[in-house]
């Protein structure tokens, strides 16, 4: 088990999670972050934080969304750890609300 | 001399293997779940050798002699010198922490006095403290240490307080209370959307735990809410908690609405008014709570005990110090009404004194 990150943060990036996660087990994308599931605690505490509501338990994912649980675990290997809050990104807003965003995923390297 | 050197980490029981390999924190209703040399969100709980241990066992952020009202607990042997102390870290993420240099505090250095529970116990005693208090951050993530200095604290005499916010599970609570005597337990909102984005845990627990105090064990209880402008003070939610106090716990629980300063991730946000302090506490008053009370402000009115039954002020206060002492025992001196508390035939002499002690300075 291990919380993970779907689409809806592609290209927002809002980072509000970074800040209160207690074991820094965020990574930072290009425009996605992921969280690493060797460091994951499920304390669960990031999933209220999300404006776009992209966070999940692995186990409870939206219809869809399976596949991000490859991805967080293939970009936590390749991406740094973030472990504060920073500026979204600029048009955040903007695609916040837009739907199949994973064709626009930028992985790291 | 011989320096004192303490283990400060010792087992815990409240864990369990889980099928991917790691372990699984029971304590408290967040069950972080741990990856060998992982800590949970408290900080001070980790997965050391496949098993949960406390990290901080003996070591605290700083020992001081409050008075009781501070904690606060308004009912329990007033004007008495309470032995306060917390450690690090905490299970809950409240972004309004009153004390976040404490509770979220990751740097071992923070943690600066080390104390065994026997030397906290006589410190206690030969300080004329009446009890200690395991307050500042929550007692419930260093329940080990707080259960031991208990234990010593018992066979001085002393008694323990514990002020919490009551977010722990039924094995470890029925036990960590079985040491305590009195306790202060938030109700920080009566909201599960308050408890899950403000303080990242979730309400039910909280009152599972108010209840089970104050109907399964003897440990005298109050609780505190501290009021934050546009988050918890609409008068429909308060009374939806005075209604829920009243019928869970009766109108006997002194209850301390308290006054929020601008603090952690929470800045932006105006202190509360004394105007909010008053609406709460009179709001709580017509639901049938017999003793409520404005805290954090200077207002002798708010936070005096009256007689639930004709009305004499039994015990006057004002910023910590008793102003007046209508009680013959726990009598009202006017009608013979009990007020509910732990009371003897007068209040101690402490007043509103803040002081800090090192543990160091006592060799025992």
């Amino acid at each position: 088990m291990t919380y993970v990150v779907t689409e809806n943060c592609i290209r927002c990036k809002y980072t509000d999670c970074v800040d209160v996660c207690p074991v820094d087990a965020f990574h930072e994308g290009p425009n996605f972050l992921v969280i690493n599931p060797d460091e994951c605690i499920d304390c669960d505490v990031c999933v209220p934080e999300c404006p776009v509501e992209a966070i999940f338990v692995d186990v409870d994912l939206p219809p869809g969304q399976e596949k991000f649980i490859e991805i967080n675990a293939d970009m936590a290997k390749q991406c740094p750890v973030i472990t504060e809050k920073k500026t979204p990104l600029p048009d955040a807003d903007e695609w916040s609300e837009v739907k199949e965003k994973l064709q626009y995923l930028k992985r790291c390297g | 001399m011989a320096v004192e050197t303490m283990t400060t980490i010792v087992p815990t029981k409240y864990w369990h293997k889980i099928e991917d390999g790691r372990v699984q924190c029971d304590l408290c209703p967040r069950f972080c779940k741990l990856h060998e040399g992982k800590h949970g969100l408290c900080f001070v709980r980790a997965n050391q050798n496949g098993q949960v241990a406390l990290t901080t066992y003996g070591r605290s952020s700083g020992f001081c002699i409050d008075p009781i009202e501070k904690k606060p607990l308004n009912h329990f042997l007033p004007s008495t010198p309470v032995l306060s102390f917390g450690t690090a870290g905490c299970n809950l993420t409240c972004k309004f922490c009153q004390n976040w240099d404490i509770s979220k505090s990751r740097e071992m250095d923070t943690l600066a006095d080390e104390a065994s529970p026997e030397k906290i116990a006589k410190a206690a005693k030969e300080l004329d403290c009446r009890s200690v208090a395991y307050t500042y951050n929550d007692p419930v993530i260093f329940m080990e240490y707080a259960i031991d200095v208990a234990k010593e604290c018992r066979k001085h005499d002393i008694q323990s307080v514990a002020v919490t916010a009551g977010y722990i599970t039924e094995e470890p609570r029925s036990e960590f209370f079985e040491y305590m005597d009195a306790a202060n337990i938030d109700l920080k909102a009566f909201t599960e959307d308050f408890y899950r984005k403000i303080c990242g845990g979730h309400l039910q627990p909280v009152l599972d735990t108010l209840k089970y105090v104050k109907h399964e064990t003897n440990v005298w209880l109050e609780i505190t809410t501290l009021l934050i402008p546009g988050l918890n003070d609409s008068d429909q939610e308060l009374e939806d908690m005075a209604k829920w106090v009243m019928t869970n716990l009766g109108p006997d629980v002194p209850w301390h609405f308290t006054a929020f300063y601008p603090a952690w991730k929470m800045l932006d946000v105006p202190p509360t008014s004394e105007a909010t302090l008053s609406r709460a506490r009179q709001i709580a008053m017509k639901a049938g709570i017999r003793y409520a009370y404005t805290g954090n402000v200077n207002d002798e009115a708010g936070g005096s005990t009256y007689c639930h039954h004709c009305g004499k002020k039994l015990i006057g206060r004002n910023a910590y110090v008793i102003t007046e002492w209508h009680l013959k025992n726990d009598l009202c001196e006017a009608c013979g009404t009990p007020c509910a508390g732990i009371f003897e035939d007068r209040p101690g002499t402490w007043g509103a004194k803040r002081w800090p002690v090192r543990m160091k300075d006592f060799v025992t």
